[in-house]
């Protein structure tokens, strides 16, 4: 038997609705301590739920925890070391919390363990920091997802190569209008 | 050079030369100058001059010589003959020879490859270029010195808009200095005046000289403001001179002084003559028609009629003579050359060239030999034209003019009569018959009242009386008098009147009466009184009286009578010596009044009365009877009044325009545009300039831009140049320039109609909404373009392109299929047409993809790993199958065309499984999605199609797609598509309608509270978050319809994937 609160997360996770980024991150963080101990409990896959999407959703919100940011940190962590998608959601998640862990998601691009798709999501927020360390780190991943790949213009190659020049010059690239939902 | 046959007799001792003159074999037309001169005086004046005629023949006669003192011997005279071609060349020469000598008709064959044109010169500009201008110039005159321009020639050479940004003047003081330059030989032509020329963008003599006089003053008012002084400075007879100067018409090298004081006061008389008979006749003031140009449009006006007849030259016609009453018929009438060839098939030849050259006439539809002149009638021509050295007035003779003339022109250079001729035309005498008078009113119908009329006896002792009779009905007022037209317009070209003038009745023609009143109707009879009927007890009885008589009705006022005719528009040119006999001569009769008006109809008169009635009967003879009586008759119904007179006619005009001989002479040496053929053709066409005093080194201007001719033949004065594209359509002027831009001089201006040719289109099909350009020749500001059964505005690109949108699909009415395209200018032309394939359906292409990762460890998936869910066949069930996106958009005529062939695309390892929405870029986006192989063609994107690329997940809490969307006039959009369980079929295929909708510019709008879709309700007026406008969440059970404005966004939009 759920209750109001699982109710009521849940219905937001299955969607339908378009909302901008600041209008998200208001809904999530009016949920308050509960909502999120909900949203938490089904990122780790403690609450049960109708399929694996709703899951992965609850993954994405916690990103924009602005009431018990290190609270919803840690649970992200915790499922960096799950397969992708659900490491690739982490990380992206943790890349947008305020209690983002840099160093470790940076340690997630160093480390060659670190599956290909989940360094490639580190990567990205490591990019965005930019400096001389994480270009040779970039430059370290793409060495090593090359042996992956027959051939240099592969399109996670590609990308890496687009991180680099972006950590090097610290301009992230041209933006553009935000796809509609 | 000149062939001479000797005759065996000796000539009389009337001195006439005729002759023939021949250019090859063929004879020369008209224009060719004959001059004779005495051999031992070469140098000196010609002591006879001719022109030739259309065949090429002349006569020329001689002056007689003074007789030889008695007893002495005859000094013998020996002649030189030259003839000289339009242009003034000499192309022919005979003699020395004694006249005697000469064979009845001389044969000179011209050389038509001589020396240069002698035509003079236009004005050059001025030597000084600061001259005349005061110090307000000092500054630019100055600068211009600097850059070593001081001549005005430098400046007419220079090109002005380089020449402005190199020296740092303003380009339109500059154009203004130029202008100067030019027309420094124009009296009163100050820096002011070239200054607003130069503001209306008349930077040159050139343009002014191709402009017309009348537009060229609206703009001026128009540009300088209704303030300009247009009494003085750019009055209409200076605007008319400044043009004639432009053109370089320069009278004086035939100067002949002009006594203005003197005509003024003479044509004083004259007109003060006319106003006697007719004093509102409206006076061309004569002051003003002394301006230089005003003279040379009048004879301009002459010579034109002289070169339609093939005439060179008045004094070699002979005369016209008026004897009895001659009636003069449409078209020009050329006296006989003065002297009849001996050979008797010259008039017949000269007939016979006419006829085969047409004269300079287009179309000539007769030629006639009358006694003493040729009857040249083109056609159609309501016009008269006399042509003669002169017109005599023989005996009594009347010049009567034809009823089809509107107008008769006499250009002769004598008019001789006596005191009983005069000019009048036919039927001035007559006015319009009234109409017919009409029958009178009608009767008094019906019975009178109380119907008694009909014997009844009655029930009582005593009868009624008879009713009274009912009154006639009262006639109309005639209908008013008809008019007649105006009298014919007469224009005189006359040297010498040296009686005066014969008396002209040219009076407007009296107005037709009314029409009589119509005569009233008559009365009905009054009724018959009732009789008695029984009354046996009292035995007294009283018959009705009879009753009254109606009235009979009132006549009908007679009708207006008709307007009287308007009188003549006379304008006699002649010369100013000439003004003084017309003025001192016999006192004589010029009758330009308005007709007289109609009598008004005489009046109807009255209706006759009714009759009393009859008394009512007594039925029993024993009785006592009461005497009845008969009832008395009615009045005799009043006549109408009589109906008043028509209005008088309005008063004719009257101008006295004096022209010099040097202005006759100038106007004769100029060049001239005699007709152009064809006078309209598109860009391209090779036209045909028959002209005359043409040089070697003659350019076209056409439209205002330098065109050199492909063929030129001097001899001849013909000249063929071609249209070219750039020209704008419409009407063009042309004129001929001889000489260089410095110093030439120009012709009169005709003009030649460009018309517009449609080449092709692009594109050649489409749809609603379609940029179309379209590319041809002769269109200009203001054409439109025909589609179909509507006219569109258009956009002018240029004499050969124009361009226009086509309207939306809610205006474009025309069905699918091939519709025809012209253009249409402004004057009414309308050219070829294309034919453009409309379609309405804007097809939008779609193609799928499904999205795997290029990097995966571990196992499963197309590659070793994840990717979407759904295979080829789902894809396809989303995109094509029931409950299709397709539905929602084929009825707005935007089809979808999806591809059946799902795609594969392979992106960045952490993308296929979870696409990132907010932590990249769009550029990043666009960088995966359109990634090219080494050749440079897309990997996973297919353009022109809108793309739909479904991945396992998005990384997103609230959506299950996004459209991403390029800019407006690139549209680059593709769709990112989850794959998602949480949606059924139905939700899903309206989840990619819904995203197809801002793929065509839908945003997100909520537009009522109580829209709900995905189970959530609109919650606010502008709810951001909301699907699309309230009407695209669309489905059926959502009210599937789209406004028009949506559908039209869409369309707009979808349009960029149709490839326009």
């Amino acid at each position: 038997m759920r209750t109001d609160i699982e109710r009521r997360v849940l219905t937001l996770l299955r969607g339908g609705r378009a909302l901008e980024r600041a209008d998200r991150e208001a809904i999530i963080n009016q949920l308050g301590p509960e909502g999120l101990d909900v949203l938490r409990s089904i990122a780790r896959g403690d609450t049960e739920v109708e399929h694996e999407k709703l899951r992965l959703k609850a993954i994405a919100a916690l990103g924009s925890d602005e009431v018990q940011p290190e609270e919803s940190a840690r649970v992200l962590w915790g499922l960096v070391s799950e397969a992708p998608p659900v490491a690739v959601q982490a990380v992206r998640a943790l890349g947008r919390s305020s209690a983002r862990p840099s160093a470790q998601l940076r340690s997630l691009v160093r480390d060659p363990r670190t599956p290909p798709p989940v360094a490639l999501a580190a990567a990205r927020v490591a990019a965005e920091e930019g400096g001389d360390e994480v270009v040779s780190e970039l430059r370290a991943l793409r060495r090593r997802l090359r042996a992956y790949v027959d051939s240099d213009d592969s399109p996670s190659l590609l990308s890496i190569d687009r991180l680099i020049a972006q950590a090097q010059s610290g301009v992230r690239p041209e933006g553009g209008p935000r796809p509609i939902a | 050079m000149a062939t001479t046959e000797q005759r065996p007799a000796s000539k009389p001792a009337e001195e006439l030369i005729t002759g023939l003159i021949r250019v090859g074999q063929e004879p020369a037309g008209s224009g060719f100058r004959v001059r004779v001169l005495a051999a031992e005086a070469r140098e000196g004046e010609p002591i006879a001059t001719t022109f030739t005629h259309a065949n090429g023949a002349f006569t020329v006669v001689l002056p007689r010589r003074p007789r030889a003192k008695r007893g002495a011997k005859a000094e013998a005279l020996r002649i030189v003959i030259e003839v000289q071609d339009r242009t003034g060349r000499t192309v022919a020469k005979l003699g020395p020879v004694e006249p005697g000598a000469l064979e009845d008709a001389v044969v000179l064959d011209a050389d038509p490859s001589s020396s240069r044109s002698p035509i003079p010169m236009g004005p050059a500009p001025v030597e000084d270029l600061s001259k005349g201008l005061g110090p307000a110039w000092a500054e630019e005159t100055a600068i211009l010195a600097r850059h070593g321009i001081r001549r005005g020639e430098q400046l007419v050479d220079a090109d002005l808009s380089a020449l402005a940004d190199q020296a740092g003047i303003d380009v339109r003081r500059l154009g203004a200095l130029r202008l100067h330059a030019e027309m420094s030989h124009a009296p009163d032509f100050d820096p002011e005046t070239a200054e607003a020329f130069a503001s209306i963008g008349i930077t040159s003599r050139e343009e002014l000289a191709g402009r017309s006089p009348a537009p060229l003053m609206r703009a001026i008012v128009a540009t300088l403001g209704p303030d300009v002084d247009t009494r003085r400075r750019f009055s209409r007879s200076k605007v008319y001179g400044l043009v004639g100067f432009a053109k370089g018409i320069d009278p004086e090298p035939f100067a002949t002084p002009l006594p203005v004081k003197k005509v003024i006061e003479d044509a004083k008389v004259v007109t003060d003559a006319v106003l006697r008979v007719a004093p509102a006749v409206s006076i061309i003031t004569v002051a003003g028609l002394l301006n230089a140009f005003n003279r040379f449009q009048a004879v301009a006006d002459a010579r034109a009629l002289m070169d339609a007849a093939g005439v060179g030259d008045l004094s070699s016609l002979g005369t016209f003579r008026i004897k009895g009453r001659r009636v003069i018929q449409p078209g020009t009438y050329v006296a006989s050359p003065k002297f009849v060839f001996a050979a008797p098939t010259f008039q017949s030849d000269l007939i016979a060239t006419v006829l085969a050259k047409g004269g300079s006439f287009k179309h000539l539809s007769s030629a006639k030999l009358l006694d003493d002149a040729i009857h040249l009638v083109p056609n159609p021509v309501t016009d008269a034209v006399i042509i003669g050295s002169v017109v005599e007035f023989v005996e009594d003779g009347k010049l009567v003019i034809g009823s089809d003339v509107t107008s008769l022109t006499i250009i002769t250079e004598e008019i001789l009569y006596s005191v009983v001729n005069e000019i009048t035309y036919e039927g001035r005498d007559r006015s319009p018959q009234p109409r017919a008078p009409m029958s009178p009113a009608q009767a008094a119908t019906g019975n009178p009242r109380n119907d008694r009329n009909v014997y009844s006896p009655g029930s009582g002792n005593t009868g009624r009386d008879g009713g009274t009779g009912s009154p006639g009905n009262g006639g109309a007022a005639g209908f008013g008098g008809d008019s007649l037209g105006p009298a014919p317009d007469v224009t005189i070209y006359v040297q010498r009147t040296p009686e005066g003038l014969p008396d002209l009745r040219l009076g407007g023609r009296r107005g037709g009466s009314g029409q009589a009143g119509q005569h009233g109707g008559a009365g009905s009879d009054g009724a018959r009184g009732r009789g008695a009927s029984s009354g046996a007890c009292y035995c007294h009885r009283e018959p009705g009286h009879g009753g009254r008589g109606g009235n009979g009705g009132r006549g009908g006022n007679g009708g207006v009578g008709g307007p009287g005719g308007t009188g003549s528009t006379l304008k006699i040119c002649t010369l100013p010596e000439n003004i003084a006999p017309l003025a001192t001569g016999r006192p004589y009769f010029i009758d330009l009044a308005g007709g007289p008006g109609g009598n008004g109809g005489s009046p109807g008169r009255g209706g006759p009365a009714g009759r009393g009635g009859s008394p009512g009967d007594d039925s029993w003879p024993w009785c006592e009877e009461e005497p009845s009586r008969v009832g008395s008759d009615g009045a005799t119904g009043t006549d109408g009044s009589v109906g008043p007179n028509g209005a008088r006619g309005v008063d004719g005009q009257f101008t006295l325009q004096p022209i010099t001989l040097s202005d006759w002479n100038a106007v004769f040496n100029q060049p001239w545009i005699v007709r152009l053929e064809p006078w309209a053709g598109p860009a391209g066409s090779v036209v045909h300039v028959v002209a005359r005093n043409l040089t070697a080194d003659t350019a076209v201007v056409l439209g205002g831009a330098s065109i050199a001719p492909t063929a030129l033949d001097v001899a001849a004065g013909t000249l063929d140049f071609t249209v070219p594209a750039e020209v704008p359509g419409g009407l063009r002027t042309v004129m001929l320039r001889l000489g260089g831009v410095a110093g030439a001089v120009y012709s009169n201006t005709v003009n030649f109609r460009v018309l517009p040719v449609l080449a092709s289109l692009s594109p050649t099909g489409g749809v609603p909404g379609t940029p179309l350009q379209l590319t041809g020749s002769g269109f200009t500001a203001g054409s439109q373009v025909r589609f179909g059964s509507r006219t569109l505005p258009a956009t002018f690109d240029g004499a050969t392109q124009l361009s226009l949108t086509l309207p939306d699909h809610e205006n474009i009415v025309e069905p699918a299929g091939p519709v025809t395209v012209a253009v249409v200018n402004p004057d009414a032309q309308v050219s070829n047409s294309l034919s453009f394939a409309l379609t309405l359906d804007v097809v939008v292409r779609v193609k799928g993809w499904r999205v795997f990762p290029d990097i995966w460890v571990g196992g499963g998936g197309l590659f070793g790993g994840p990717g979407p869910l759904r295979d080829d066949d789902d894809v396809r069930d989303v995109l094509m199958e029931t409950n299709k996106p397709a539905d929602a958009w084929t009825p707005h005529r935007v089809v979808l065309q999806v591809d059946p062939n799902v795609g594969i695309a392979v992106v960045p390892a952490d993308w296929a499984s979870s696409w990132p929405i907010d932590d990249v870029t769009f550029a990043e986006n666009q960088a995966v999605i359109m990634e090219t192989d080494p050749t440079g063609a897309f990997r996973h994107f297919e353009p022109g199609a809108v793309n739909v690329y479904f991945v396992d997940d998005i990384d997103d809490w609230t959506t299950h797609a996004y459209t991403y969307r390029g800019s407006e006039t690139r549209r680059q959009t593709f769709v990112i598509y989850e794959d998602t369980p949480l949606l059924s079929d139905w939700e899903e295929a309206h989840v990619a309608a819904h995203e197809l909708g801002h793929v065509f510019g839908l945003p997100h709008v909520c537009g009522d509270e109580s829209d709900v879709t995905f189970g959530r309700a609109c919650t606010q007026g502008n709810d951001k978050d909301f699907l699309m406008y309230p009407s695209t969440n669309f489905w059926t059970d959502e009210g599937n319809t789209l406004t028009a404005e949506e559908a039209r966004i869409a369309r707009r939009v979808a349009r960029l994937w149709h490839g326009l």
